[in-house]
């Protein structure tokens, strides 16, 4: 079972140097899916040693990350990159060599994080889920920081939400199955009404780009 | 009866989806918000039971920011009325500072997202578990998102995605801290069920993994601190605020902020019930001084009012952060500063609506002679801003006096120093534009909007129930008040303190 884990952990860890890498929005759609789809079947490693009523509420919870995190999110962000005019990623505002230097330094911290804070449950404590966790968490942040297209900061949201979701997916033993769905109908939502924002945006500026909103700001008197 | 309180609103605002009626759907949002307010008062009047599994309760914290919520939503709704008689005079508007026109989002979006706004409002305030509080709590970002760009053009989708995104990515952080809760505590409850209800966490917090339980504390404070609009996560703020609709301001700084404010206290108390208060109260105490400052550097040379309100809201959001920081004594002071910035804040800015409507500038240089122009807003400005800097005779100057007092009392004296001085700061970044914008002789060219009757009503009842609150003291109140500073501090005695 830890060897699943950690394939699905170190299968989100390279998905993320890759997101950090990519410049096509649909390739990054596609990114944010796998990763989806391993969040998705994350539940189901070690399901076998449960007993059935927890065995229903994985079921429950995978079946459900999977509709929303592998299904509806690149379902929506596809529709939203066909029906804009923005369909790659226009000069992001550090270089993606330095983007990915700064990723794997992300890592590195994120591994040290991971030797202070260890896991109480000795089955999970050499596994690698709290610095896949962080690693997410930091990509996110490095992408919706650096990338100037509104969806490419969308994709970098979902990156972030995708890293905390595994520590917590990992845990679904313990939270009951009604939050854990609300936490799910919560996210969805968020990406919907960024996914609007960002229809309303490229339909107002003619683009995506998140740099030319600049208006707002403390002008001296 | 919780179930109601936070059911009536989502339905009402179903039904404002899909009616077909403007002024029908109008109505529905002044019943909505009259049904949720006699319902609250009911609950004052008669603690309801928990409900589901004791996940929905009323405690007394709960039951004051409650209140808080209905009646600024009741006075918003009221103002609401005749603000929407007047905007949907026509389909396309004139931007009243570029002169570029745009169109309004649809009412039934407008009206039905306010009303999901408040029932989402309601499950923050009801919530007795964690988890549940965290999907409230993202659930009132996502309903109030929409409220911001009512007006549809390029200031107001920027401010709309500054505040969905800031507020998305730090809510998302808090679920971190509430993960990391659930890790510290399976260390002593191995194998068994861990569960994240109020109730359960104290009495099982007792052999907690200390590391665990500060790193979900840190994620907790920082995650709901940007929904609280802490420095420096407050970067949303001022937008969100400047550019929305003023009755949605109003809400947002009045009501939203306070609800998340709630988060960050459950999470302060779930920190003491594990041992580990000597670790959240110098990170509160940073947080708010932090803010404190900040606010008062950006309200120094603010030119456009609508901001010097928000920035406003973050000196104020930073002193509560502090005052909890500070605990003992603060705690009373911090609930009664709650109440006084949201009644407060939001007549403000409605008055701050009005100003706009009437003179077409939100900047502070072009608005002169107030008080001989509209002298109904104009005064009501310049006493709001009497109530927002703590001038006596309004409650903000007793609550305060509080904070500050048990500052001292506690030996800070350093601190109590450094936020006078702030303080002071703010004070006179605010007198000067105020002041600036209510005397003088009006400028004669720039034409003047007279004011509607139902645009003053709401913030001059705000203003008074302020007065009303700080003077009378009713006793439902207090006792809230005073059974909100026993769950930090089980001595504290009522009198003496509070006014």
């Amino acid at each position: 079972m830890n060897e699943l884990i950690d394939f699905s952990m170190m299968g989100l860890i390279l998905l993320n140097l890759v997101l950090l890498g990519a410049t096509r929005l649909i390739h990054s759609v596609r990114l944010v899916a796998i990763q989806g789809l391993l969040l998705g079947l994350l539940p189901l490693w070690g399901i076998a040693d449960a007993e059935t009523s927890l065995q229903v509420r994985l079921y429950a919870i995978s079946l459900a990350t999977l509709t929303v995190k592998c299904g509806l999110f690149p379902w929506m962000m596809r529709r939203i990159i066909r029906e804009g005019p923005t369909h790659r990623e226009v000069k992001p505002s550090i270089a993606l060599p330095t983007a990915l230097l700064t990723g794997i330094i992300a890592l590195a911290l994120a591994f040290w994080i991971s030797h202070k804070l260890i896991l109480p449950n000795p089955r999970l404590a050499d596994t690698l889920i709290i610095p896949a966790g962080f690693f997410g968490i930091f990509t996110g942040l490095l992408l919706i920081v650096t990338r100037r297209t509104a969806l490419s900061q969308v994709i970098g949201y979902v990156a972030l939400e995708n890293g905390i979701y595994a520590v917590g997916v990992v845990f679904a033993h313990d939270a009951p199955l009604l939050i854990e769905l609300g936490i799910l109908l919560d996210v969805f939502v968020a990406v919907f009404v960024m996914g609007v924002t960002v229809f309303h945006i490229n339909r107002d500026f003619d683009h995506m780009d998140t740099d030319r909103m600049t208006e707002l700001r403390d002008s001296p008197p | 009866m919780i179930t109601a309180l936070i059911l009536t609103p989502f339905c009402l605002g179903l039904l404002a989806f899909v009616l077909r009626s403007d002024l029908l759907r109008r109505w529905v949002l002044v019943l909505g918000a009259a049904i949720h307010l006699l319902l609250t008062g009911l609950c004052i009047w008669i603690p309801p039971s928990p409900e589901a599994h004791g996940w929905l309760a009323l405690d007394a914290p709960g039951t004051l920011f409650l209140a808080l919520s209905s009646t600024l939503f009741f006075a918003a709704a009221i103002y609401a009325f005749g603000y929407l008689r007047v905007e949907s005079d026509s389909a396309q508007h004139q931007d009243l500072e570029d002169g570029f026109l745009f169109d309004n989002e649809p009412e039934a979006v407008f009206c039905g997202c306010l009303l999901f706004f408040l029932s989402t409002m309601t499950l923050v305030a009801a919530s007795r578990h964690l988890g549940l509080l965290w999907v409230a709590i993202e659930a009132t970002t996502l309903a109030s998102a929409p409220l911001i760009c009512f007006h549809r053009h390029h200031r107001s989708l920027e401010a709309t995605w500054k505040y969905l995104l800031v507020c998305s990515v730090g809510i998302a952080l808090a679920l971190l801290g509430n993960f990391f809760l659930v890790i510290a505590l399976s260390f002593h409850t191995a194998g068994s069920h861990v569960s994240l209800a109020m109730a359960d966490l104290q009495n099982n917090m007792s052999g907690v993994n200390p590391a665990w339980l500060k790193a979900a504390y840190g994620f907790l404070v920082i995650g709901y601190g940007t929904k609280m609009g802490l420095a420096p996560m407050h970067t949303w703020l001022p937008d969100a605020h400047s550019e929305s609709p003023s009755l949605v301001s109003a809400l947002l700084s009045g009501a939203v902020l306070s609800t998340a404010f709630l988060g960050i206290l459950r999470a302060t108390q779930v920190c003491a019930w594990g041992g580990q208060l000597e670790f959240a109260r110098p990170v509160l105490i940073v947080f708010g001084s932090f803010s404190v400052l900040v606010a008062a550097v950006f309200l120094f040379s603010q030119s456009d009012y609508k901001r010097m309100l928000a920035y406003s809201s973050v000196e104020h959001m930073g002193i509560m952060a502090l005052g909890l920081g500070l605990g003992g004594t603060a705690i009373a002071g911090v609930f009664f500063h709650a109440i006084n910035h949201s009644l407060t804040k939001a007549a403000l800015f409605l008055v701050a609506g009005n100003i706009l409507a009437c003179t077409g500038t939100k900047s502070s240089n072009q608005v002169h002679g107030l008080l001989q122009r509209l002298p109904f807003s104009g005064t009501l400005w310049l006493l709001g801003f009497f109530a927002i800097t703590g001038l006596p005779p309004f409650g903000m100057f007793f609550s305060k006096l509080i904070i500050l007092k048990a500052a001292v009392d506690q030996g800070a004296l350093v601190l109590a120093g450094v936020l006078l001085i702030l303080l002071a700061i703010v004070f006179m970044g605010m007198t000067t534009i105020v002041l600036r914008m209510c005397l003088g002789p009006a400028d004669p060219n720039r034409p003047i909007t007279p004011e509607r009757l139902s645009s003053v009503l709401p913030p001059l009842a705000l203003l008074l129930l302020a007065l009303l609150v700080a003077w009378v003291w009713p006793e439902p109140l207090r006792n809230l008040i005073v059974e909100s500073a026993r769950l930090f501090d089980p001595q504290f005695l009522p009198g003496g303190h509070l006014p």
